[in-house]
């Protein structure tokens, strides 16, 4: 119990008083946010608030001018292949190399990390039946809907098992009716996988949807609100609709 | 008709509309069959208005300037009999510069995309080569080069090797950047970087060039065994020409004309399986 506890509060991502300058304009300051082993977090910003900066920052694609990220206890930046397999990202677009099919696609995280032809692909192939992809395993991105290369966008991502994996508004360019679906999809594999994630988003549904807690990003310097839903009743209705309304001010 | 055509034309818009099965439904291989069945057809009617015109013109003009059709068919015959082996000669002249010039074009384009001051160098340099006439490479060559083989090849590899350059450097450098970071996100090594996305995206451009300069490669490759061979198409009909065997010229010609179809047919069936990831190309 103890044990399992301890796993609960270790902090699988942690950013501490990062500032990020380009040039003279200051992108994010002063921010601090942490993530638990298992945790969803939904992040939700306006345009411009840091929302990108802090994806950047914990993929490793941008240094803090000033502060500290860990994510699984390494820095993003300096243990650049230490970090291999340990963090996988599902952007917004589906990003598929178009000569690989559905299954190439989703292997192709396992083959960086070195995992054997034949292994990769039953590997990738159990991926693609995971998000109800079963009967694509051999289609082309050309041949997929755009629900379907998004399903497969995830399924590389989850396929490497990181340790956290992150969502930058993945579902935003699909409408409403396949996201919700892929919502759920993800929903149950997330939580089979126990992955710690980090979901960007701009909609305040999603982010109740799918977070444990819900953060909000406001500059000039950033503000995390924090709403879990071990705090709340979010069966209740009343309980969301003054939570959305509140989102609603902080955002503003 | 050009493959853009294809995709954007009317006969492709056409063929996409009416191109439906006994169910109903859209049925893609019929909508993608039926513009290159039209495009066979159009060819060999193309073709038999021409050797018509041949034979109305030889009615007009002496043999020596135009020959009958009869006569052409009978010379075509004799030549792809008793002379294949000036055809063997030319085609393996041929397939080795391809084969050379797709290789070193696809090494120097891919070093040139992967080193950026190499690359500019390099452009410059390509884009000198292909403003130089053909004319004055194959001089230089002959000039330069005793072994008949050897300057046949090297004029034949000097022209096409460029194209092949210039269409895996651009097509290198235009790779889509969020498809490097999708991968990139996994954080392989260079070397992996390479097998997985550089290297496959331009197998691509390579059989685009491949398509595009085959047919003047293989023009390249007579011409050159015109001027600086003792073998070969080429020199044959160099031959024909000083003895006013218009007949042999035209019979030679013919050849080569029905060969460079069968070699664009071959091309285009090769697109279609190496690249049958393209959306045009897609089944299903």
């Amino acid at each position: 119990m103890d044990d399992e506890r301890n796993e609960m509060d270790e902090r699988v991502i942690d950013v501490a008083d990062v500032e990020v300058r380009f040039d003279d304009v200051v992108a994010v300051d002063g921010l601090d946010f942490a993530v638990r082993r298992g945790e969803r977090v939904a992040v939700l910003g306006q345009t411009g608030a840091g929302k990108s900066t802090l994806m950047n920052l914990l993929i490793g694609a941008l240094a803090p001018t000033s502060g500290s990220v860990r994510v699984a206890g390494l820095d993003p930046v300096e243990d650049w292949s230490a970090m291999q397999g340990k963090i996988a990202i599902a952007f917004q677009g589906p990003r598929l190399l178009p000569w690989r099919t559905a299954t190439g696609n989703v292997a192709v995280g396992l083959q960086v990390l070195g995992v054997g032809r034949e292994q990769r692909t039953t590997k990738a192939k159990d991926w693609l039946r995971r998000v109800n992809l079963g009967d694509a395993l051999d289609r082309f991105p050309s041949q997929l809907s755009g629900g379907m290369r998004q399903r497969v966008a995830l399924a590389r991502a989850f396929a490497v098992e990181p340790e956290v994996l992150l969502l930058d508004e993945s579902f935003s360019a699909l409408d409403e009716v396949t996201a919700s679906r892929l919502r759920a999809d993800f929903l149950r594999v997330a939580e089979e996988a126990r992955t710690t994630s980090v979901i960007v988003t701009h909609s305040i549904q999603e982010a109740f949807e799918l977070g444990h807690r819900v953060v909000v990003l406001r500059k000039p310097a950033v503000v995390a609100h924090v709403y879990t839903s071990a705090d709340h009743d979010l069966s209740d209705p009343y309980a969301v609709a003054h939570l959305r309304h509140e989102v609603h001010e902080l955002m503003a | 008709m050009t493959s853009m055509e294809q995709r954007n034309g009317p006969p492709a818009a056409e063929a996409a509309l009416t191109g439906r099965g006994d169910t109903g439904r859209p049925d893609p291989k019929s909508a993608r069959s039926r513009p290159r069945r039209h495009k066979w057809v159009t060819l060999v009617v193309a073709a038999v208005l021409s050797l018509a015109l041949m034979q109305l013109a030889s009615l007009q003009f002496p043999p020596y300037i135009v020959p009958g059709l009869p006569t052409v068919l009978a010379t075509t015959w004799e030549l792809l009999t008793q002379q294949s082996g000036q055809m063997f000669g030319t085609l393996v002249r041929f397939f080795l510069a391809m084969l050379a010039a797709m290789a070193g074009g696809w090494l120097i384009g891919l070093v040139m995309a992967l080193q950026r001051r190499l690359g500019e160098l390099g452009e410059a340099m390509t884009r000198i080569v292909l403003a130089t006439p053909a004319l004055s490479i194959t001089l230089f060559v002959v000039l330069w080069f005793r072994d008949v083989e050897i300057r046949v090849f090297l004029v034949a590899l000097v022209i096409a090797m460029p194209f092949y350059v210039v269409a895996v450097y651009e097509g290198v450098k235009s790779i889509d950047h969020e498809l490097v970071e999708a991968v990139r996100q996994f954080r392989p090594t260079r070397r992996q970087m390479f097998s997985m996305v550089l290297l496959p995206h331009s197998i691509a451009d390579v059989i685009m060039a491949t398509k595009s300069v085959a047919g003047f490669t293989l023009r390249i490759v007579v011409f050159a065994e015109a001027i600086a061979a003792t073998s070969g198409v080429g020199y044959s009909m160099s031959q024909a020409q000083g003895s006013f065997r218009t007949d042999q010229i035209f019979a030679w010609t013919i050849i080569l004309v029905v060969f460079n179809f069968l070699l664009m047919a071959a091309l285009e069936r090769a697109e279609r399986v190496l690249l049958r990831w393209r959306p045009e190309n897609a089944v299903g």
